[in-house]
C-alpha cells in the first residue's frame, strides 16, 4: 500500500454527529496512533475504516482508489481487539492458520506460515494450547500473528492493550514496535493512553468530540499543543506522571 | 452484515408469519364481536379466569421455590452424583402430563392409596395446584440452574471480606445475576401451568380453569369464537413476559469469572439439602411408579395379580408402527426444529435490526398459544393444502408449539459469544456461513443439544397440538394415551407412556455422555467469556 | 403399515435417524444433501399402502371398534379398510374444518346433533335400503341412526353397603347430603349423555327449576366429566359411587366382573342417539360403498346385538349379557330439536360455565 486517505468524513447517529468533517492520511509503513478519552469518536472511525459502520458524508482512498462502499474483506485490513477475539474451541496454531487455510486453500501451507508467524511472536511452545490456557499476553500475541499471517496492508487495533497489566504492556509495547519494523506493516492504533500512544507511534492522532485536533509527530505535539484541551489532555497529563514518579522515588531523572 | 441479512430476514419472516400469524389470524378471524361481550359477563367465564389466576399463581410460586431450592442444592452444596440427579429431576418432563394426573388420582384421589390412609383428597384446586407444580418444576430447575452458571463467583469472596451475612449477600450477589433467570423461570411456568388442561381435567373435580373452560367450547360446541376470545386471554400472560423479560437488565452476560466455586464445608447445610433432594425426587417417582403399576397388573382394583395381557394386546395392535411415527415427528422435529430456531435466534440475538423485534416477539408468543389451540388453527387454516395430512404438518406444528424456550436458550447463548469473531472473519475474508459453523456453533454447542433434546422429548409426548392434525398413516404413539384412557385400559395407556419415556430417557443419555467425553478436552462454554 | 411388529423397521429406522443427526452435524455436505431429499419425499407422503384404502372415523368404544376391526379384516381383504377411533368432539372438530378433503370416508357413531349440524358435509345416502330401520328413526337423507342408547345411573354396591347408602329412585334423591362427591355426570356441553339428563330434567321439571336443580346438585357432583364415558371410569376407578353414564358401558362394567348396579329413576331412561354416514364427495371412492353398505346391514346388527339393545331396527336380537330389558323411555322431547340443544347449552351456562 501507498497511502490511506480519509476526505471530509462526517458520521451522525440520529442527531448526534459522531464525526465531523475529519480529514487526514496515513503513510506506508507507519505507526499511527489515534488518541482520544471514551466518545471522542475514535471507535467509530475505527469501524467505519475497516467497513462495518456506514458513512454519512465522505470518503475513504487506499492507494487512490475509492474503498468507501468497499466490502471489509476487500480492504486489506486486519483488526486486533481489546479481547483477542480468538476462537475458543482452536488451539494458537489453529486459530493463526484458520483464515488462511480458507484463503490458500492448503492446510499444509498455511500451518507453515502459521508456525514461522508465532515463532517470530515467541509463541513456538504453545503452538497447542488453547486460548484459556495462556496468558492475557500471549493471548494477544496469537491475536496478532493471526492477522499478521494474512499480509493485510493495515492492522488496526481497537485499544488492544488495555487489558492487560502494566508489566505486559511494556513488554508487548516493545515486541510490537519490533514487529512492525520486521513487517513493515502500517499500524492504526486506537487507544485513549497518552503514554502508550506517545511511546508506539510515529505520528498521534488526537482526537476530541468527533474532531481532528492535532496530528503530528508525539515530540511535536509535546512541546507545541495545538490548544487548551491537547495541553490538558497530553502535555500536563504526561509531565504530571513524570513527576509524581519522581516524587516517588526521589530522584531526578 | 445486516444488508446480506437482508434475505434470511425476510424469508423468516415469511416463514413465521406463515406458520404462527397466519393462522392466528385465522383463528380471530372466528371471533364475534358480540360474543366477547357475552363470554366476558358470564359467571362461568368469570369464575373459570378466578380459578386459573388463583391456583396459576400458587402454583407457580411453589414450582419457583422447589426449583430454586433444588438447583441450590446442585449448585452449592457438597452433593454427589449430580449429573444423574439433575437425570431424575427432569424425568417428568419425559412423560405426557396425564400420566401425572392419573398418578395423583391414584394416590391422592378419592380412593387414593395415600388419601384413604390419611382421610382427605386432592380433587380440585389443590389437586391441580400439586399436578401442575409437578410437570413444571423440572422447567424452571433446569433455567435457574443454568442461572447459576453465569453467577461471578468472584463476588462471593468479596462478600465474605466485606463481612456480609447469608441474607446480604444473597440479595447483593446471587439474587442480582439470578433474578433475570428467576424471573424467565416464574413466567415460563406461569404461562404453561396458566395454559394447561390435562392437570385440571384429571385431577380439578369441579373447579373450573379457563382451558377446560375452552376446550368445552370447542370440542363440545363447536365453538371456535368463544374458543378464540378465551385463547386470546391465555395470551396475556406471554405479552406481560416479553415486556418484563425485554426491560429486564442481564447482568449475566456482562460479566463471568468461570472460575469454579469453591464450597464451602457445611454439613449440615448439605444433609439438609440432600434429603430434601431426595424427598422431591422419590415423591416423582412414587407419583409416576403408581400409574406405572397398572401396566403390569391385570386389573388393579378387580385382579391384581401380575399380567402380560396389556403388553400382549399393546403389540397387537401396531404399537410399533404408531411408535416409528413418533419418532419420525420428533426426529424431524428435533432436527429442523434445532436448526430453524438457531438461526431465528442468532438473527434477533447477534445481527439485530428492525425485523428482528417482529421475529422475536412472533417466536416467543408462541409460548402462551395452547397445543389444542393451535392445532385447531392449523387445522382451519391449511386444511385442503399439499401440506395438510403429511409429516411435514406435524413436524411444523410441533416446531412453532415449542419454539419458544430453545429459541431463548438458543438466544441467550449466542448473545454470550463474543461479538467479534464475525467482525474478524470479515476483514479475514472468510465467509459468515463459515464462521457460524467452524466457531459460533462449537461455542453453543451445549445448548444446541439441549434444543436438540427439548424439541424431540416435547415432541414425543404432545398430545394438544396434533389431535386434531393427525391422520391414520401418520398418527404419533401419544395419541393412543388418549383413547386408552377413554376407554378406562389404564394398564396400555401406561405401557404408552413407558415407551415414551424410555426413547426419551435414551435421547437425554446420549447427549450426556456425548457431553461428558468432551469435559475431558476441559474447555467449557462459560470461560468463553473472556475472549 | 402391515407390518405386525414394527419392530424392525422400527430399529433401523432408528439407526437411520441417529446416523441422520451424525451427518447433518459434521456437515457432510453431499450426504446431508442426498438425505434431505429423501426426507423431503418421505415427509411429504408418509407410508403407502398397496391396496385401495377406505378410512372410518368411529367414536365407539375400543371393545365395539376391535370387533368391527376383526369383521372387516374378513370380510375385506381386497381393500385396507382402516378404523380410526377419534372422539366424537374431536371428529366433528375436523369434519367442520376439514369438509370433504377429510381423509374419512364413512363417518360412525357420531353424535346426531354433531350430524345434524354438519349436514352438508355427508353424502345423499338415497341408493341404500332403509327397510330394516323402524319408521321415523330417520331424520335425515344425509345420515342413518347407528345407536339409540339410555343413560341410568350406575352403582357401586360394595360402597353402598359399606356405607349403608340408600338406592336414589329421583332427580330430588340426588341431592341428599349422603352423596356428597360420589356422583359424577357428563357436562351437557361436551357429551350427548349428559344433555341427555339435561334436557329430561328440563321436560319434567321446566327449564328454571331444572338450572336451580343442578345447581344443588353440584354440591354431591364430583365432576362434570367432559366425556360421556368420563362417569363409568371413574366409577371403575373406584372415585365415585354413583355414575350418570351410559347404560351400555355399565353393563359392560357388570359383565367384566364389577360389582354394579344399574338404576333407573322413577321417571325413566334418558336416551339419546348416534348417527353415521358418507362424506360428501367420498360415495364414489373405491370400495366406500361397499363397506358402508356392509356396515348398513351387517355390522349393524351385529352392535346392536352384543351392545347396544336400544331398538332402532325391526327385528333386533339381544345377546348382551345382563342387559336390563325393563326399561322405560323418560320424556326426550325435543332430542332431535337442534334449536332446543342450541338454546339449553347456552342455558347450562348458568350452572357450570
Amino acid at each position: 500500500m501507498d497511502s490511506l486517505e480519509i476526505k471530509n468524513l462526517s458520521k451522525r447517529y440520529g442527531k448526534k454527529m459522531v464525526l465531523k468533517n475529519i480529514n487526514f492520511e496515513v503513510k506506508n509503513g507507519e505507526f499511527l496512533s489515534i488518541l482520544g478519552p471514551s466518545g471522542c469518536g475514535k471507535t467509530t472511525l475505527l469501524r467505519i475504516l475497516i467497513g462495518i459502520e456506514d458513512i454519512t458524508e465522505g470518503s475513504i482512498y487506499k492507494d487512490k482508489k475509492d474503498i468507501t462502499k468497499l466490502d471489509p474483506s476487500k480492504r486489506g485490513m486486519g483488526i486486533v481487539f481489546q479481547n483477542y477475539a480468538l476462537f475458543p474451541n482452536m488451539n494458537v496454531l489453529e486459530n493463526v492458520s484458520y483464515a488462511l487455510k480458507i484463503k490458500l486453500k492448503n492446510k499444509e501451507k498455511a500451518k507453515r506460515e502459521a508456525i514461522k508467524m508465532l515463532e517470530m511472536l515467541n509463541m513456538k511452545e504453545h503452538l497447542h494450547k488453547y486460548p484459556h490456557e495462556i496468558s492475557g499476553g500471549q493471548q494477544q500475541r496469537v491475536a496478532m500473528a493471526r492477522t499478521l499471517v494474512l499480509n493485510p496492508d493495515i492492522i488496526l487495533f481497537d485499544e488492544a492493550m488495555s487489558a492487560l497489566d502494566a508489566d505486559n504492556r511494556l513488554k508487548l509495547r516493545g515486541e510490537l514496535k519490533n514487529i512492525q519494523k520486521k513487517t513493515k506493516t502500517t499500524m492504526i492504533y486506537i487507544t485513549h493512553d497518552q503514554e502508550e500512544a506517545f511511546s508506539l507511534s510515529d505520528r498521534v492522532m488526537v482526537m476530541n468530540d468527533g474532531e481532528i485536533v492535532q496530528i503530528d509527530k508525539p515530540s511535536v505535539i509535546f512541546r507545541n499543543p495545538a490548544n487548551q484541551y491537547v495541553k490538558n489532555f497530553v502535555t500536563d497529563h504526561l509531565v504530571d506522571k513524570v513527576s509524581s514518579i519522581q516524587k516517588c522515588i526521589g530522584t531526578d531523572i | 452484515m445486516k444488508k446480506k441479512f437482508g434475505k434470511l430476514n425476510v424469508f423468516l419472516l415469511i416463514f413465521l408469519g406463515i406458520t404462527v400469524l397466519y393462522p392466528l389470524l385465522m383463528m380471530i378471524g372466528h371471533i364475534n364481536v358480540s360474543d366477547i361481550g357475552k363470554l366476558v359477563g358470564s359467571v362461568g367465564f368469570q369464575e373459570a379466569l378466578k380459578n386459573s389466576l388463583f391456583v396459576g399463581v400458587i402454583a407457580t410460586l411453589i414450582s419457583v421455590i422447589v426449583a430454586y431450592l433444588l438447583a441450590y442444592s446442585i449448585n452449592r452444596t457438597n452433593i454427589k452424583h449430580r449429573a444423574v440427579l439433575k437425570l431424575c429431576i427432569t424425568v417428568p418432563m419425559l412423560i405426557p402430563s396425564i400420566s401425572h394426573g392419573l398418578g395423583l388420582i391414584n394416590l391422592f384421589g378419592a380412593r387414593g392409596i395415600i388419601s384413604s390412609l390419611f382421610g382427605f383428597n386432592i380433587v380440585g384446586s389443590l389437586g391441580i395446584i400439586v399436578g401442575s407444580v409437578l410437570y413444571s418444576f423440572p422447567i424452571a430447575f433446569l433455567i435457574i440452574d443454568d442461572g447459576f452458571k453465569y453467577v461471578d463467583t468472584n463476588l462471593y469472596e468479596s462478600a465474605r471480606v466485606l463481612g456480609l451475612n447469608f441474607h446480604q449477600t444473597f440479595f447483593k450477589v446471587t439474587f442480582t445475576y439470578l433474578k433475570k433467570p428467576l424471573f424467565s423461570a416464574v413466567f415460563a411456568v406461569f404461562t404453561m401451568i396458566f395454559t394447561d388442561y390435562g392437570v385440571p381435567l384429571s385431577v380439578g373435580g369441579m373447579y373450573t380453569t379457563l382451558p377446560v373452560f375452552l376446550y368445552k367450547e370447542v370440542i363440545g360446541l363447536l365453538n371456535y369464537s368463544t374458543g378464540t376470545i378465551v385463547g386470546l386471554f391465555l395470551l396475556i400472560p406471554a405479552f406481560i413476559s416479553f415486556m418484563v423479560d425485554t426491560f429486564m437488565r442481564d447482568y449475566a452476560s456482562t460479566s463471568a469469572s468461570g472460575r469454579e466455586l469453591v464450597l464451602k464445608e457445611n454439613k449440615v447445610r448439605d444433609v439438609i439439602f440432600k434429603i430434601y433432594t431426595y424427598v422431591i425426587i422419590l415423591s416423582v417417582f412414587v407419583i409416576i411408579g403408581s400409574f406405572v403399576y397398572y401396566a403390569v397388573m391385570d386389573n388393579v382394583l378387580l385382579n391384581p395379580v401380575l399380567s402380560m395381557k396389556h403388553f400382549n394386546y399393546v403389540i397387537s395392535n401396531d404399537v410399533g408402527g404408531y411408535l416409528f411415527n413418533s419418532l419420525v415427528i420428533s426426529g424431524g422435529v428435533a432436527i429442523f426444529g434445532t436448526l430453524i430456531t438457531y438461526f431465528v435466534a442468532y438473527v434477533t440475538g447477534r445481527v439485530r435490526g428492525k425485523m428482528a423485534r417482529i421475529i422475536h416477539i412472533l417466536t416467543i408468543i408462541t409460548l402462551a398459544v395452547p397445543g389444542m389451540v393451535l392445532g385447531l388453527a392449523y387445522s382451519i387454516s391449511f386444511s385442503g393444502t399439499f401440506i395438510y395430512n403429511t409429516f411435514l404438518l406435524l413436524i411444523i406444528v410441533n416446531i412453532i408449539h415449542f419454539i419458544a424456550s430453545p429459541y431463548l436458550m438458543a438466544y441467550n447463548a449466542l448473545q454470550k459469544v463474543n461479538m467479534n469473531y464475525e467482525i474478524v472473519a470479515k476483514t479475514c475474508n472468510v465467509g459468515l456461513l463459515r464462521i457460524i459453523k467452524d466457531v459460533i456453533i462449537p461455542c453453543t454447542k451445549l445448548t444446541i443439544r439441549e434444543m436438540f433434546a427439548y424439541f424431540f422429548v416435547n415432541s414425543m409426548i404432545t398430545i394438544s397440538a396434533v389431535a386434531f392434525l393427525y391422520n391414520t398413516k401418520n398418527m404419533p404413539l401419544s395419541i393412543l394415551i388418549n383413547t386408552y384412557e377413554g376407554n378406562m385400559m389404564l394398564g396400555e395407556a401406561a405401557i404408552i407412556s413407558l415407551i415414551i419415556l424410555m426413547f426419551n430417557v435414551i435421547i437425554k443419555l446420549v447427549i450426556y455422555l456425548i457431553n461428558r467425553r468432551e469435559d475431558r478436552r476441559k474447555y467449557n462454554e462459560v470461560t468463553y467469556e473472556s475472549f | 403399515m402391515n407390518d405386525i411388529l414394527g419392530v424392525e423397521m422400527f430399529k433401523k429406522m432408528r439407526y437411520n435417524l441417529f446416523v441422520n443427526i451424525k451427518f447433518v452435524r459434521k456437515g457432510n455436505t453431499k450426504m446431508k444433501k442426498i438425505l434431505l431429499l429423501l426426507m423431503g419425499a418421505f415427509l411429504l407422503t408418509g407410508c403407502g399402502s398397496d391396496r385401495e384404502k377406505v378410512v372410518i372415523y368411529s367414536s365407539m368404544e375400543e371393545e365395539r371398534n376391535q370387533a368391527l376391526k376383526e369383521q372387516l379384516e374378513e370380510k375385506f381383504e381386497l381393500y385396507d379398510v382402516v378404523v380410526q377411533a377419534v372422539a366424537t368432539g374431536n371428529s366433528a372438530a375436523k369434519i367442520k374444518n376439514e369438509g370433504s378433503n377429510i381423509e374419512a370416508d364413512i363417518v360412525l357413531d357420531l353424535e346426531t346433533a354433531h350430524m345434524a349440524n354438519l349436514e352438508d358435509n355427508f353424502a345423499l345416502l338415497s341408493d341404500f335400503d332403509t327397510s330394516m330401520f323402524l319408521d321415523g328413526i330417520n331424520n335425515s337423507e344425509n345420515y342413518f341412526t347407528w345407536v339409540k342408547y339410555t343413560m341410568n345411573l350406575i352403582i357401586d354396591n360394595k360402597y353402598f353397603k359399606e356405607h349403608n347408602l340408600s338406592i336414589p329412585e329421583t332427580y330430588e334423591d340426588l341431592l341428599k347430603k349422603e352423596y356428597k362427591g360420589l356422583i359424577a355426570m357428563p357436562d351437557p356441553k361436551t357429551s350427548g349423555t349428559g344433555y341427555g339428563f339435561f334436557l329430561n330434567a328440563v321436560n319434567i321439571m321446566g327449564e328454571d327449576k331444572a338450572i336451580e336443580y343442578f345447581n344443588k346438585l353440584k354440591n354431591n357432583m364430583r365432576e362434570f366429566t367432559t366425556s360421556g364415558s368420563g362417569p363409568t371410569n371413574l366409577l371403575k376407578q373406584g372415585e365415585i359411587a354413583i355414575a350418570m353414564g351410559m347404560t351400555n358401558q355399565g353393563v359392560e362394567a357388570i359383565n367384566a366382573g364389577y360389582d354394579y348396579t344399574i338404576v333407573e329413576l322413577k321417571t325413566g331412561s334418558p336416551y339419546n342417539t348416534t348417527s353415521f354416514g358418507i362424506i360428501k364427495g367420498h360415495e364414489d371412492k373405491a370400495g366406500v360403498k361397499e363397506v358402508f353398505e356392509w356396515i348398513l346391514t351387517d355390522f349393524s346388527r351385529y352392535d346392536k346385538e352384543h351392545f347396544m339393545p336400544d331398538q332402532v331396527l325391526k327385528n333386533q336380537k339381544i345377546s348382551v349379557k345382563n342387559y336390563p330389558l325393563d326399561l322405560t323411555y323418560a320424556d326426550m322431547m325435543g332430542i332431535d330439536d337442534m334449536k332446543v340443544k342450541e338454546h339449553l347449552t347456552k342455558m347450562w351456562g348458568k350452572v357450570n360455565g
